[in-house]
């Protein structure tokens, strides 16, 4: 059936999270994890109007991971807030990890932390959308519907202000489709129009068969006569003027513009091909279906792909299985489950980017849609409950500053003590990396111009 | 004064003066008006103004309000509506008034605090004599002197309300409140009473709600929050009551100081509290918990509400409105009545672009249909709001034309009138006639989910006969494939998937689907035998609903859901948030199911360990136990009971058991609970039509009303009085006008209400999943092979009769086919996508279809080139080409090096368009 999170249920919290920052500052800046921050990011000078990264990969976390059994983690809070993990050292000094992402530890010199993201959308799908968007729903209610008012996907937006590649897609997104009971809205293109949707399959790349036999043209069919078949569809269209009448065929002529354009060229279609790597290469990045993912981001990034986005789960998870939503077994589930993959995966992402010469380029975010109540206890009470106030994001590439910490939570990790940033911040930081305009204007089905986003980017964990 | 007024107007609206007297005039209107408002109130003031209406001098014009220009005359036929009808004030519960001028065509304005508007309140004396006015307001303007009867009309805060200075003690006989407009008058009685003590369960539960306390995400959380917990919206004032005063020592009230109370520290964050501030210290929600608290912070006695009744029930706003209000009163079981307006939770059904504020204002940004969702203490209560939006110059003309369209009309069934004159109120402009190939394409493809071949295409098209129309519907109705249609449909609706039924047990579980719809038995009578059925699901087949729904509660879930359009998952765990439903219903309904046993014959699941599969027959029985099962709110043991859908209706918890339980519940399915029928009528519809009357078609609530609720009592009936009869009732519904209406433009914009929700158009949809599979192999010529799992049946040559899922993702799950998971409408996805996009421009489906040897092609490779292009347009859009069509295509396969090539590329080329894909 569909079920959605226990705690779907409809209600807002309209923190003052300024105020509960300045409550809880102080405690936060004595108690450990504060007096090493930022001292990176002083002598960083932003330099104005550089394009960073030539590509994003987004590795989204649904279900909301914790941020204090993985990033920011709090040893010396009391014992129903700091966990049963203990922290171990990391490349970056003063800057422990979770005994169970040592991988990850060791690379942590390539990752800028962003310890104070808050927002106050307490339910999976509004808070997914934020995080897939930027942008606040209004309303955080899980019957929060995916209509054409919501805002696009940040590649969607990244895809409006890309000049094409020819013959890839701007923007893939792969291989799940999120949903909390409901599909969770953020995942297309939403008013800016079908074509900037991102080309999306659930075909599993860890699966033997894997591949989308649709990108193969056969032998006789080349691009001459592709374009002889085009001019006769634009013929027939014209006939009944259905395009103009109807917002599905509307969007059913826009996608098939882009199906064209993908078939009349290799790249995708080379991109796709994992046999392609070899079989240390793939064991590396884990058989699993988020590790092979992760190595098809890379692949499509090469081909020229703008925006990978990579969904780690389909749903929410909990009770053992899937996503990040530990309301149950928190620490069973990212001990045995979680940040293994995590720990397998992303560090391997990473070594094979630079290795490729592809990580000053791509910038890599890694990023759920909440993070996890720093108070232990939920359900059972062996669980963490869903925590919009405060929690950590991570980006490497791009010309990140390996090492950066920004900003900083409080004792408890229960909000930002410094420096709180929200999900616009974030995507005004993809847009400004990329070279877009953070502010840049997109116009709604009702004509009215909207920044894509209203945020402003962290140039300090820049270099 | 006002003669004078509107004689401007008037010759205003005919347009007589020219554009820029008018907006000269209008200002100096406004400014006239003003002082006529004085004028009324003071004779003194009044004479000079009227000395001087020559307007003459240069006014600065400043941009006026277009919306005067239409209140400008009072059409005849208009009239005051007043909402309430009698208004009940107390010092705490103020009344708040809502008036609306109702035009001949329907329409209305919320003239509310119109400062055209005049009030007076005046006594009838016992005697029944009219005692002369005594006090009066204005608009917008307060007064804020008590009158002689302690009364005062106030705007105040967005409203207009009357209130009491000491519950109205000192009158005798009765009030009425005189609402005069233009010459209008409407008149509203006025009960005063007295304020009755602060009480728990009345004010406090009410201010928690409205505040936002025990909503699930914050203390209604089933494990509360920060160590409070409160029942989930109120649900259970007992509970709260004992949280709130005497849990850990009183710690959260403090009596002595109520000020001081941990309650209210926390409520306006005066102490931290992880929820922020949810009550104002200058509210009146603050004020009553220091009154409940400095009285002693009592439980007083329980507060049983008798009905709850919101105002209007419905409005239809005339173009260019953008709010309306609402007034919510609530009766007890000891015989108070209060106006709760500003005591209740609002919800809109609309997601974005309205908000309801906490006095019941609805303010719109667009045109919609909008229906508010309140809450008061246990009760629900809903009221609709259609805003027309646009312009009232467009709205004006398009009335016209309707009206004129509509006088010509002759419906061809009742139904079709129904939808005319709601179209003729909503000022919707109703399609024109489909033409006739459009229409046939569409009756094939929602009746038997195929196109029509060239063949009948041609045969339909020289039909001259008057009854054309009622001769092929019913050939349609009677050809097997709409069995299998049907067969589908509810393949879907009841989980009928490989995994827990087996591939065999899928097949013979559709096929006796197909069966019932094919020798068109009462569908309420075989809904009756499928909820009732045991034994061998093999060799019983219907006894398949028990394997598919494993446990009581989905059982119950389902058998809501599928049948009854009721969504009552939500009262599992709590009463339902958004319904009238609670965890007493929904256990009720599930102990029904508690006697139900299964047992495997022959499973051999390869996975052991995954409970979803079971191979082999299952036999479904009834064990002797009483059917009971625990209700975990009230942890006691609760028998059968059947969901009461009205108030007089009073079934009693287990009546009737000394029969078979599942008997016993399939005649109150299928029976007594008198809601099963307008669902049915409504899924049928929606089959047919691409939308319900009520949308979702799974979805029946009071805050999710049919877009037409006359439509659906009208169908309902219809469906009745055709015996149940799934074929005699499709007859009707596509022998409608309603069903050959041409499709129509459903692009957003937002400044007009689409027309396809109230069927004035038909609307244009993405073809489903399986037809357009199968009209690929028609059109190609090359029937596709699916396998259905199954020894005795491994193939069908046709995605529509396919019993099962597919096993693997491909075209069907591309294109949205459900994996029979959720009983859930909205499980088959009708979005369209780049993938889908790409199937059709290059995936194997088609590409082999269009390249294989022996196709459609093969044959026309050796036909003359004029032939060929006009069976490939007539097989794959069921239309002949067009000259410039025809012309270009013939003209390619004319020059083409190779003829079955430039074929496939025109053959593609109609599989790719988008009047091939679509359903319209």
């Amino acid at each position: 059936m569909a079920v959605g999170c226990k705690e779907f249920q409809r209600g807002v919290h309209r923190r003052k999270c300024l105020l509960s920052a300045s409550l809880f500052g102080l405690a936060g800046g004595l108690g450990m994890g504060g007096g090493f921050v930022d001292q990176l990011l002083k002598g960083a000078q932003p330099s104005k109007g550089k394009v960073r990264a030539k590509s994003v990969i987004y590795l989204h976390q649904y279900g909301g991971p914790s941020h204090i059994d993985t990033f920011d983690m709090k040893p010396l809070a009391a014992d129903g807030i700091r966990g049963e993990f203990s922290p171990i050292s990391s490349a970056v000094a003063g800057s422990p990890v979770c005994e169970y992402l040592p991988r990850w530890g060791k690379q942590l010199d390539r990752w800028a932390q962003i310890r104070s993201v808050h927002h106050d959308m307490k339910n999976h799908n509004p808070a997914c959308y934020y995080s897939l968007t930027g942008k606040r729903p209004p309303t955080d209610d899980i019957r929060l519907r995916d209509t054409l008012e919501l805002f696009p996907a940040f590649g969607s937006s990244v895809a409006k202000f890309s000049e094409p590649v020819p013959g890839v897609p701007t923007f893939v997104a792969y291989p799940h489709v999120l949903r909390d009971g409901a599909i969770a809205p953020g995942q297309h293109a939403s008013f800016l129009g079908k074509q900037f949707d991102p080309y999306f399959f659930q075909a599993d790349p860890n699966a033997p068969e894997f591949g989308l036999p649709e990108l193969q043209l056969p032998a006789n069919l080349d691009l001459a006569r592709l374009e002889r078949r085009r001019e006769l569809v634009e013929l027939i269209d014209q006939e009944q003027r259905l395009i103009e009448k109807s917002n599905d065929a509307k969007g059913l002529d826009q996608l098939q513009q882009q199906a064209l354009r993908i078939l009349s060229s290799t790249g995708l279609r080379d991109a796709l091909d994992l046999s392609a790597e070899s079989r240390a290469v793939r064991d590396a990045y884990g058989r699993s279906t988020y590790g092979q993912s992760c190595l098809l981001a890379r692949r499509l990034v090469q081909a020229g792909v703008r925006f990978v986005t990579v969904y780690f789960s389909q749903s929410i998870g909990g009770k053992g299985s899937e996503g990040w939503d530990t309301h149950q077994e928190n620490f069973k589930d990212l001990r045995e489950r979680l940040l293994p993959m995590t720990d397998q995966t992303v560090p391997t992402l990473i070594e094979d980017l630079e290795s490729h010469g592809l990580l000053d380029d791509t910038l890599v975010l890694w990023m759920g849609e909440f993070g996890r109540s720093p108070q232990v206890g939920d359900r059972d009470g062996k669980g963490r409950g869903h925590w919009p106030d405060c929690y950590t994001v991570m980006m490497a590439g791009g010309g990140v500053q390996g090492g950066a910490i920004f900003g900083q939570s409080d004792a408890k990790g229960a909000y930002p003590a410094s420096d709180p940033v929200g999900p616009e911040d974030i995507a005004a930081t993809l847009y400004w990396a990329l070279g877009i305009d953070p502010h840049a204007e997109v116009y709604d089905t009702q004509n009215r111009p909207l920044a894509i986003s209203t945020g402003e980017p962290i140039e300090r964990i820049f270099y | 004064m006002l003669k004078w007024v509107s004689y401007w107007v008037s010759r205003l609206v005919r347009g007589s003066i020219s554009k820029v007297s008018i907006a000269v005039v209008m200002t100096a209107m406004v400014l006239f008006l003003d002082r006529v408002v004085k004028a009324e109130l003071d004779p003194v003031v009044a004479s000079p103004v009227v000395a001087s209406p020559v307007v003459a001098s240069p006014v600065v014009a400043s941009p006026v309000d277009a919306s005067l220009v239409e209140l400008g005359t009072v059409e005849v036929g208009s009239r005051l509506e007043i909402y309430p009808e009698v208004l009940h004030a107390t010092p705490r519960y103020p009344a708040s008034i809502a008036v609306y001028l109702v035009k001949p065509d329907g329409t209305s304005l919320d003239i509310t605090q119109s400062s055209e508007m005049s009030l007076g309140i005046s006594r009838v004396a016992d005697s029944g004599q009219e005692q002369g006015d005594e006090a009066r307001i204005v608009g917008a303007n307060s007064q804020d002197a008590f009158d002689s009867y302690g009364l005062r009309l106030r705007a105040s805060e967005g409203r207009l309300c009357l209130e009491t200075q000491d519950g109205g003690m000192r009158v005798a006989g009765g009030l009425r409140l005189k609402v005069r407009f233009r010459g209008l008058e409407e008149i509203a009685a006025i009960r005063m009473q007295a304020d009755k003590p602060v009480t728990f369960s009345r004010e406090v539960i009410s201010t928690l709600t409205k505040s936002g306390c025990n909503l699930g995400t914050c203390h209604g959380n089933l494990h509360g929050k920060g160590g409070m917990r409160l029942s989930l919206r109120g649900d259970d004032p007992g509970f709260d009551y004992y949280r709130l005063v005497a849990e850990f020592g009183q710690r959260r009230i403090d009596t002595f100081e109520p000020k001081n109370s941990l309650l209210l520290q926390k409520a306006t964050a005066q102490v931290a509290h992880q929820g922020g501030k949810r009550i104002d210290m200058q509210s009146l929600e603050y004020g009553v918990l220091v009154d409940w608290i400095a009285s002693g912070a009592n439980e007083g006695g329980a507060t049983e509400l008798a009905s709850l009744e919101v105002y209007p029930k419905t409005q239809q706003l005339a173009a260019e409105q953008r709010e309306a209000r609402l007034v919510v009163v609530a009766k007890y079981l000891d015989g108070t009545t209060r106006d709760v307006t500003s005591w209740c939770r609002f919800e809109p059904s609309v997601p974005s672009g309205v908000t309801v504020d906490s006095f019941g204002r609805v303010i719109v940004g667009h045109a919609m249909d909008v229906t508010v969702s309140v809450t008061y203490l246990s009760a629900r209560g809903a009221s609709r709001f259609v805003f027309l939006g646009g312009r009232s110059q467009d709205a004006l003309k398009v009335t016209t034309e309707s009206a004129i369209g509509a006088a010509q009309a002759s419906w061809k069934q009742p139904f079709d009138e129904v939808i005319s004159q709601q179209c003729r109120s909503l000022q919707l402009q109703e399609a024109t006639q489909a033409d006739a190939n459009t229409f046939l394409r569409r009756l094939f493809l929602v009746t038997v989910g195929r196109l029509p071949t060239p063949s009948e295409i041609l045969a339909y098209e020289q039909d001259m006969g008057l009854d054309r129309n009622e001769r092929w519907v019913d050939q349609l109705l009677a050809d097997p494939a709409f069995d299998y249609a049907w067969a589908l449909r509810w393949s879907d609706l009841l989980r009928n998937e490989d995994k827990v039924m087996s591939s065999h047990g899928a097949y013979l579980f559709h096929d006796w689907l197909r069966l019932q719809i094919a020798s068109d038995r009462p569908m309420k009578e075989w809904i009756a035998e499928l909820v009732s059925s045991t034994g061998s699901t093999y060799e019983n087949p219907p006894a398949s609903f028990y394997r598919t729904h494993r446990d009581p509660e989905v059982a119950a879930e389902s058998v809501a859901q599928v049948f009854l359009g009721v969504r009552i998952q939500c009262a599992k765990c709590h009463n339902h948030p958004f319904d009238r439903w609670k965890q007493d219903d929904y256990y009720g309904l599930a102990a029904y199911f508690t006697t139900v046993e299964r047992k495997q014959i022959d499973n051999k699941p390869n996975d052991a360990l995954d409970k979803h599969v079971i191979t082999g027959d299952e036999v479904i029985s009834l064990t002797a136990k009483s059917p009971e099962i625990r209700h975990p709110g009230r942890s006691k043991m609760v028998s059968p009971r059947g969901l009461v859908f009205q108030e007089s209706a009073n079934i009693q918890e287990g009546e009737g058991l000394d029969e078979d339980v599942l008997k016993r519940f399939a005649r109150w399915l299928t029976e007594e609970n008198g809601t099963i029928d307008s669902n049915l009528a409504n899924r049928i519809w929606y089959q047919y039509f691409g939308r319900g009357v009520v949308e979702p078609p799974d979805d029946f609530r009071e805050s999710n009303p049919p877009s037409n609720p006359e439509l659906l009592r009208v169908l309902t009936e219809e469906f009745r009085s055709q015996g149940y009869s799934l074929k005699r009732f499709s007859r009707a519904l596509l022998l409608s006008d309603a069903f050959s209406k041409a499709s129509g433009d459903d692009s957003s914009d937002e400044n007009v209400l689409p027309s396809s929700p109230y069927f004035a158009s038909y609307s244009i949809r993405r073809m489903a999943a399986e037809p357009l599979m199968d009209a690929i192999s028609d059109v190609t010529g090359v029937p596709t092979k699916l396998k259905t799992g199954d020894e005795e049946r491994s193939e069908v040559n046709s995605a529509m009769r396919m019993p099962g899922v597919p096993k693997k993702p491909g075209f069907l799950t591309t294109f949205g086919k459900p994996n029979r998971l959720l009983v859930c409408e909205c499980e088959r996805s009708n979005q369209i996508s780049l993938g889908q996009s790409l199937a059709m421009a290059n995936g194997v489906e088609v590409r082999d279809k269009l390249t294989a040897t022996s196709n459609r092609l093969t044959v026309l490779v050796g036909m003359g080139n004029r032939e060929a292009v006009e069976e490939l347009f007539l097989t794959s859009l069921c239309r002949h080409p067009s000259h410039r069509e025809r012309e270009v295509a013939v003209e390619m396969l004319n020059s083409a090096p190779d003829k079955r090539m430039a074929l496939e590329d025109l053959l593609w080329a109609l599989l790719n368009s988008k009047e091939f894909m679509t359903l319209r």
